[in-house]
């Protein structure tokens, strides 16, 4: 641990590799101009380690959200009901429109104009009075 | 296979399979609700948060992309999102008191709760709570998770060397919050006996 800082030492300490008391001390050996900082350091580690311990949550808790989840999950995974079309097969669908769209307009110039013809026809054969 | 190849074909399936989703939620919901229980102070919320966090992990995961850090750190990232929201909707409303939080945390089975703890214990939750947010996930990733540096690195993004670094800093703020607010208490003690 030569030429190791405090910030070090704590880590070490803390993630177990000198957990027990005779490396402790031979941790605030190193650092005797540190000592009192040091001590009360570890001894906060120490409490930490009591204080934030693992909890887990309750078993009733943690199965129905797991079940719920995955019943979101099947929801959201169920593939869509969309009628997929070709892209060939909708250019042809839009220009079949178009050409309907424009025949009918077509059909209804030309049945207004003979109905119009029509009725003029109709009005000079008619006998003057 | 590695665990973190195991790990991102678990994550690649749950994205079309249902089965494979709820096991990635079985590997990780311990860990969420932890940071849950511990941010928010009492089971209630902590069961609400976690659910919170695994339904938009549902929702996003389609556009998850596995960028070489352990997917936890996404979850965690969710997870300290929503906690930060559910601090500042409640810093709204009122100031949170530690007794409150423990008496909302009583009458649920949790042998290792917060309610549990002696005097010393919820001093210094008390004072854990107080920190920055970020030196709080970094506490709870070290003790209630035991992650190494180069973990707690991956899931905060940052370096090895700057987690080191914050967690002295973070020690040593702590103490001096714990020794400031026992001067404080022992000085309005003393006006009171006075």
């Amino acid at each position: 641990m030569q030429g190791k800082t405090i910030a070090d030492v704590l880590i070490a300490y803390t993630d177990g590799v000198a957990a027990d008391a005779l490396k402790a001390e031979d941790y605030l050996a190193m650092f005797p101009e540190h000592r009192e900082e040091l001590t009360a350091l570890l001894g906060l580690v120490t409490q930490l380690r009591r204080v934030l311990r693992r909890v887990s949550p309750a078993p009733a808790y943690r199965a129905a959200l797991h079940d719920d989840l995955v019943a979101a999950a099947r929801q959201k995974m169920r593939p869509a009901l969309t009628i997929q079309e070709s892209p060939r097969r909708l250019r042809g669908l839009i220009i079949g429109a178009a050409i309907g769209s424009t025949v009918s307009v077509a059909a209804g110039i030309i049945a207004t104009a003979l109905l119009r013809r029509g009725a003029l026809q109709r009005s000079q054969e008619a006998p003057s009075p | 296979m590695t665990m973190a190849e195991d790990e991102a074909a678990l994550v690649a399936r749950a994205k079309e399979d249902p089965e494979a989703f709820g096991k990635l939620y079985e590997l990780h919901v311990e860990r969420i609700y932890n940071y849950a229980y511990y941010r928010t102070g009492n089971v209630h919320d902590a069961e609400d948060l976690t659910s919170r966090t695994f339904y938009r992990a549902l929702r996003s995961i389609d556009r998850y992309q596995d960028q070489g850090v352990p997917f936890s750190a996404w979850l965690y990232r969710i997870a300290h999102n929503l906690v930060a929201n559910w601090h500042r909707d409640r810093s709204r409303r009122k100031v949170v008191i530690l007794d409150e939080l423990i008496a909302a945390s009583e009458g649920h089975a949790n042998p290792e709760s917060i309610a549990e703890l002696n005097a010393d214990g919820r001093f210094l939750y008390e004072m854990i709570r107080r920190l920055q947010p970020d030196r709080q996930q970094l506490l709870l990733l070290k003790f209630s998770e035991g992650l190494s540096n180069a973990e707690i690195g991956q899931i905060m993004g940052r370096s090895e060397g700057a987690i080191k670094s914050l967690y002295h800093r973070t020690l040593i703020t702590l103490r001096n919050e714990i020794l400031r607010e026992r001067n404080k208490r022992v000085t309005q003690q003393d006006a009171e006996d006075a």
